[in-house]
């Protein structure tokens, strides 16, 4: 009995403790660790030109939404001082992982090493998607041994080495209480220039427009300035550097000669007279309402739309029928050679090339999207913005900017001639001559 | 009577409405345009302008050869003078200031990359009918609103009143560390230019021009009552005493530093300069009467510039340390990049090597505030960064990579010698700035504001974890700013829960900020059936 007794003790007391411990270990819990789910997170820095930094924090947080393991650092750059301030920075990794830049910095940026080729998956990517003048510009036949950029040399090697996020051209923009129908020729926009020109100003009746410095047709530069002055000389089969715009031998200045002589003879009468190339502050003039038409840039917009200006856009009228064919510039986006974090820093570039970074650029900067015509549907808003859609129309005659780095040294002797001729009454073939002279020893003296 | 009084009405509206009407109307007049260069060299300075009218002795762009006797000086520094220019008021002047390469040869050419001195919109308005108006503009100086404007503000040109006699108070602080009060506290002067009591300064400055380093020079115009009377100014930030920087400024005191003996025409400005040599400072060394030279030598002498932490996006700037190896350098002065400059390799070389010889680093062994400081050896620098690049022919920043950390419980001092000689030398040297200061996480919600062993979260027993209940927090660092998302849990004995079991489960929340300065804060999931 006693043994019976205490068997059951033994049995009691062994369910109590199994019940007890089945109390105190439960199955509908879980163990977590928490380091992965708050575990390190990279770091990659992009200087980007957004002085208020509103549109990079909303880029961000949409990337963090895919990419939430990757803390994403801006700093605003002026995209021009990007480059500058990546050489000093970069190397010992106080730079960015991601900078900006436009196109003429390309080729130089290239040829100080700053620049990732980026990998070919990525490139297929960014081809798929974006707009062809912009990949053009962005795609670079380089050999980095020699730091070649000659088209000709077998080892060189064709890669896309920046992501285009905005397009941009020059246009016809015009004010639609002074114009009902804009020009679609220079022989009409030109004449109808001179009738104005002659006209008594509003403000003053005793003098004409063109007295009162009123002209019908102001650019937003001056009358030298090549990237603007590029249309003329399409319309006269003429690009720097040859047809593919890559022959670094010269630039071929002495081709200019009809498109010079057309600028001279029929351009500059209407737009200053015998004024100066950059006598005449057209900018300020069409923001005042006062003149009919302006070559300008997507740049200028805001200030026109802070004028309360009724304008529109256009493209650019032909020239005895021919198109005047303008520069398309891009601002592009590219991995730092040297980043430490190169893998995320293509996932970003590669996400600026993304619908929703595109919508966020297009709503905060008013940039036209660097990405296909028919993508760009996909962005709201675009398709109903006439001026944009204006300069996009524009673009699907441009020509890609000039990538080779001896391109920096066409700008100066290109305005020199034009300011020689234009002010100075000096004969074309000698102003020209002078000019592929100067490109070489600027050449020279910078090899 | 009645029709009579009505004529005289009548008149009297007519002749205002007609004064209404001619205010509108076009005037005539002249502007003289002053432009002070901060190192006084004025051997390559020439304009370009537009809207000027035609045949205007300022219209176009003209390169120091073409202005020829047109640039005149005196001691602002150098002035051009208009033609008559007729105006609505409407609209605007372009004026800039450029710089010339190849002064003198046939291919002399504006430098708008790199000598845009100022870059101006003047306004039309500002022209009066009859009479000359003086605009003083200062290097650096940029109101465009345009794609040409400068990413921090416009800094405008100084217009004097054609109809008034004064002085402009120049002040600069090479920190630009600008107090946010500071102003001058005035008495004496024409409607406008009296501070209404002590400790409230009258805001007189305006940015009116930047050095080459990007520090801001501030200007503000005093116009003299009439009669002249004894007028004064204390430039200062209105916090007492202690927050002058310069004594009274009084152009009537012929013992004053301020002392204008014989005042410039009417609608002309005498310049009174100062710097900023420290608060309380009332020994008015720091003022100098139209004596643009001497100001600019002790306000841009050659310096290292100070730390000024990042706010809002952007870089730190000045000398510091970044983090236990690396030493940013920035000087006020830009240099000339000798590297670029070289033609061969072994120039290249050369180059190099004096580069890197400019710079010091060592301990100051002595203890803070010691009369005489002492340093340790120098630390082996490994390598200095700078823009080697193909267009940068000048330099102002610097990176230094050390061999050996520094130590934030230490002090270092970094010295600049480029070995020159005369007044041509440049040396300086300046106490590094060390990130000394752990981040601080900050608990919110039921554990805000306790210690370590209270920071205790009740955790069903049984029960799937519910994300809501790890502790919400900030953080912040002195340097870095806002480090929250640099937060992690660190995999070991301090990262793991489970609800299956009750007890305490420590979790352990660390951030490091750029430094490598690391902070670490724990708190208590107490896994417990009794939720109560």
């Amino acid at each position: 009995m006693k043994k019976i007794l205490t068997l059951l003790l033994v049995l009691t007391g062994a369910l109590f403790l199994v019940s007890c411990k089945k109390d105190k270990v439960g199955t509908d819990g879980e163990t977590i660790d928490f380091s992965d789910s708050y575990s390190k997170k990279s770091v990659i820095r992009v200087w980007i030109d957004d002085e208020q930094g509103d549109y990079m924090k909303e880029v961000i947080k949409e990337f963090n939404k895919v990419y939430p393991n990757i803390i994403v650092e801006h700093q605003h750059k002026g995209s021009v001082d990007s480059r500058e301030h990546l050489k000093t920075f970069g190397p010992s990794g106080n730079g960015a992982d991601v900078f900006q830049f436009p196109h003429d910095h390309l080729a130089q940026a290239v040829l100080e090493d700053l620049v990732l080729p980026l990998p070919d998956a990525t490139a297929t990517k960014i081809k798929e998607r974006s707009h062809e003048l912009g990949t053009s510009i962005a795609t670079l036949k380089y050999d980095e041994t020699t730091g070649s950029f000659d088209p000709n040399n077998p080892d060189a090697t064709e890669r896309l080495y920046a992501v285009p996020m905005s397009l941009e051209s020059v246009g016809l923009y015009y004010n639609k209480d002074l114009v009902a129908t804009p020009a679609t020729t220079y022989e009409e926009l030109l004449a109808a220039g001179k009738i104005w020109n002659a006209q008594p100003s509003k403000d003053n009746d005793q003098q004409t427009n063109a007295q009162a410095g009123l002209f019908y047709l102001a650019t937003s530069s001056h009358w030298a300035d090549s990237y603007f002055m590029q249309q003329y000389y399409s319309a006269f089969d003429w690009t720097p550097f040859g047809k593919d715009l890559n022959d670094p031998s010269e630039v071929g200045f002495a081709k200019l000669t009809s498109a010079v002589t057309w600028i001279r003879d029929e351009l500059k009468p209407v737009v200053t007279g015998n004024s100066a190339h950059d006598s005449i502050s057209g900018g300020t003039n069409f923001e005042n309402g006062k003149i009919p038409y302006i070559i300008a840039g997507p740049w200028n917009v805001e200030a026109y739309k802070k004028a309360g200006l009724n304008f529109g856009v256009v493209k650019l009228p032909t020239i005895n029928g021919k198109e005047t064919k303008t520069f398309a510039g891009a601002m592009m986006a590219a991995v730092y050679k040297y980043s430490k974090n190169q893998a995320d820093a293509i996932k970003f570039v590669e996400f600026l090339n993304s619908d929703v970074a595109m919508e966020i650029q297009y709503r905060l900067k008013s940039k036209l999207p660097a990405l296909k015509t028919d993508l760009l549907a996909n962005i709201d808003g675009v398709l109903a913005d006439t001026e944009l859609m204006a300069m996009s129309n524009q673009l699907k005659s441009s020509v890609p900017m000039p990538t080779i780095p001896q391109v920096t040294y066409y700008w100066g002797p290109g305005e020199a001639m034009l300011k020689e001729v234009w002010n100075n009454a000096k004969p074309i073939a000698e102003a020209l001559t002078e000019a592929e002279a100067s490109y070489k020893t600027n050449l020279g003296l910078a090899s | 009577m009645k029709k009579f009084l009505l004529g005289v009405l009548m008149m009297f509206s007519s002749l205002f409405l007609l004064g209404t009407v001619n205010a509108a109307e076009t005037v005539t007049g002249k502007i003289v345009i002053h432009f002070q260069k901060w190192n006084g060299d004025y051997s390559d300075v020439g304009i370009n302008t537009w809207s000027f009218p035609q045949g205007d002795p300022l219209s176009t762009q003209q390169g120091p050869t073409a202005l020829g006797d047109k640039t005149k000086t005196d001691s602002f520094g150098v002035y051009w003078e208009s033609g008559d220019i007729t105006t609505t008021g409407e609209g605007s002047l372009g004026f800039q200031v450029v710089g010339f390469d190849n002064v003198g040869e046939s291919n002399e050419s504006a430098n708008f990359d790199k000598k845009k001195y100022t870059n101006h919109q003047i306004d039309a308005g500002i022209i009066k009918d009859g009479k000359t108006v003086h605009v003083y503009m200062f290097q650096g100086s940029n109101n465009r609103t345009d794609n040409e404007k400068d990413p921090n503000g416009v800094v405008n040109y100084i217009v004097a009143d054609p109809d008034k006699q004064g002085i402009m108070v120049v002040y600069y602080d090479s920190t630009g560390n600008y107090e946010e009060k500071l102003g001058v506290h005035s008495w004496g002067w024409a409607e406008g230019g009296n501070a209404s009591r002590w400790n409230e300064p009258l805001k007189l400055f305006t940015d009116a021009g930047k050095s080459v380093a990007g520090v801001r020079v501030k200007a503000g115009v005093l116009y003299y009552a009439d009669p002249v009377g004894t007028p004064g100014a204390i430039v200062y930030y209105g916090d007492g005493d202690n927050s002058k920087k310069t004594n009274n400024l009084e152009p009537m005191n012929k013992d004053n530093a301020a002392y204008v003996e014989t005042p410039t025409a009417k609608g002309q400005l005498d310049i009174v300069y100062t710097v900023n040599a420290g608060n309380g400072n009332v020994s008015n060394e720091n003022v100098w009467l139209n004596d643009a030279q001497k100001w600019s030598e002790k306000a841009f002498k050659f310096e290292l510039v100070a730390f000024k932490a990042g706010v809002d996006g952007k870089d730190a700037t000045g000398t510091y340390a970044a983090n236990p190896t690396t030493v940013m350098v920035s000087t006020n002065q830009e240099l000339t990049n000798i590297y670029v400059a070289a033609k061969t390799d072994e120039e290249r070389e050369t180059a190099d090597a004096t580069i890197k010889s400019w710079f010091t680093v060592k301990e100051i062994t002595s203890a803070e505030g010691a009369t005489t400081e002492t340093y340790g050896d120098a630390i082996n620098i490994k390598n200095v960064d700078y823009a080697k690049g193909t267009t940068n022919t000048t330099l102002k920043d610097f990176v230094l990579t050390l061999g050996s950390p520094l130590d934030n419980s230490k002090r270092y001092k970094v010295f600049f010698d480029d070995k020159g000689e005369g007044e041509a030398a440049k040396k300086h040297e300046l106490e590094l700035d060390l990130d000394r200061e752990k981040p601080v996480i900050t608990f919110l919600g039921t554990i805000a504001g306790k210690v370590e062993a209270e920071r205790i979260i009740v955790v069903p027993w049984n029960k799937k974890f519910d994300q809501n209940l790890f502790p919400t927090y900030l953080i912040s660092d002195d340097r870095d700013g806002d480090l929250k998302s640099y937060a992690y849990v660190p995999k070991g004995d301090f990262s793991t829960l489970n609800t299956n079991e009750e007890g305490d489960y420590v979790i352990m929340l660390q951030v490091e900020d750029s430094w490598g300065n690391v902070t670490q804060e724990k708190f208590t999931f107490r896994v417990t059936k009794d939720t109560k």
